[in-house]
């Protein structure tokens, strides 16, 4: 199991579209990914799940992953958050 | 935050007729524009249809949440519309619409943008009888009550 802390960077936070893109990458992997904030654990592949977390633009959400994957996921994951969801220059 | 606080039974419709997402966010925002809840309908729906194009608002669990930020709007306005035959909301999705719930959010609140659509999914969420529900009622009344015991339980 890897797990990861990572700040929200991007200005929306986990909105709409960004959630979907974050659900669709978890989607890809085969290992059981979730986040964590605050009292809050969701499943990184459901859509809803990710979008009832309100995670906003410098709170910090940690990532889990289990499975045979859990390394490519967790870094792939990461590297969607620094990107910022492709959605800024 | 709760849906149901901010619901107001003139800003729901609940059969609507439309059978084309373009056609029934045209119904919605010119409601809204003849009830003067807005007045710039023409570039809320452009901006609606354009996020559409972005990525499908549909979230699963039959409902869509079609949103966009309005600039000069000072609170957050909710438009609930229920499709009681269903839409194919967008050309991927696998199941029919019943439960439309549009989000003008104000320009500068991206918190409390992010805080109702969170609202909206919890209800959609943990609500598998929801829809069932939903497509049932004949007044916007008995919606905004549906919506608050589903909001409700578990608390």
């Amino acid at each position: 199991m890897i797990k990861r802390e990572i700040e929200i960077t991007n200005k929306l936070g986990l909105h709409a579209r960004a959630a979907a893109k974050l659900s669709h990458l978890a989607n890809t992997f085969n290992s059981d990914i979730f986040l964590i904030y605050d009292q809050d654990k969701v499943n990184a592949k459901s859509l809803l799940g990710i979008l009832t977390m309100a995670a906003s633009i410098g709170n910090n959400i940690t990532i889990v992953a289990k499975g045979k994957d859990e390394e490519k996921a967790v870094n792939k994951i990461t590297e969607l958050f620094h990107n910022k969801f492709n959605e800024e220059n | 935050m709760k849906i149901h606080n901010i619901l107001k039974p003139e800003l729901i419709k609940i059969d609507c007729q439309r059978t084309t997402t373009q056609d029934l966010l045209q119904e919605i925002i010119h409601d809204l524009k003849e009830k003067k809840f807005i007045s710039n309908d023409k570039l809320i729906l452009n901006k609606l249809i354009e996020r559409e194009k972005l990525g499908s608002t549909s979230i699963g669990n039959h409902s869509a949440v079609p949103h966009t930020k309005v600039k000069g709007l000072k609170e957050p306005l909710l438009f609930i519309a229920i499709s009681k035959g269903g839409i194919q909301y967008h050309e991927n999705d696998k199941e029919q619409v019943h439960l439309i719930i549009l989000i003008l959010s104000p320009n500068e609140s991206p918190i409390i943008h992010l805080q109702i659509l969170a609202a909206a999914a919890s209800l959609i969420k943990k609500s598998k009888h929801l829809i069932k529900e939903v497509i049932t009622i004949n007044t916007a009344e008995e919606l905004i009550n549906i919506v608050k015991k589903h909001e409700t339980i578990n608390d």
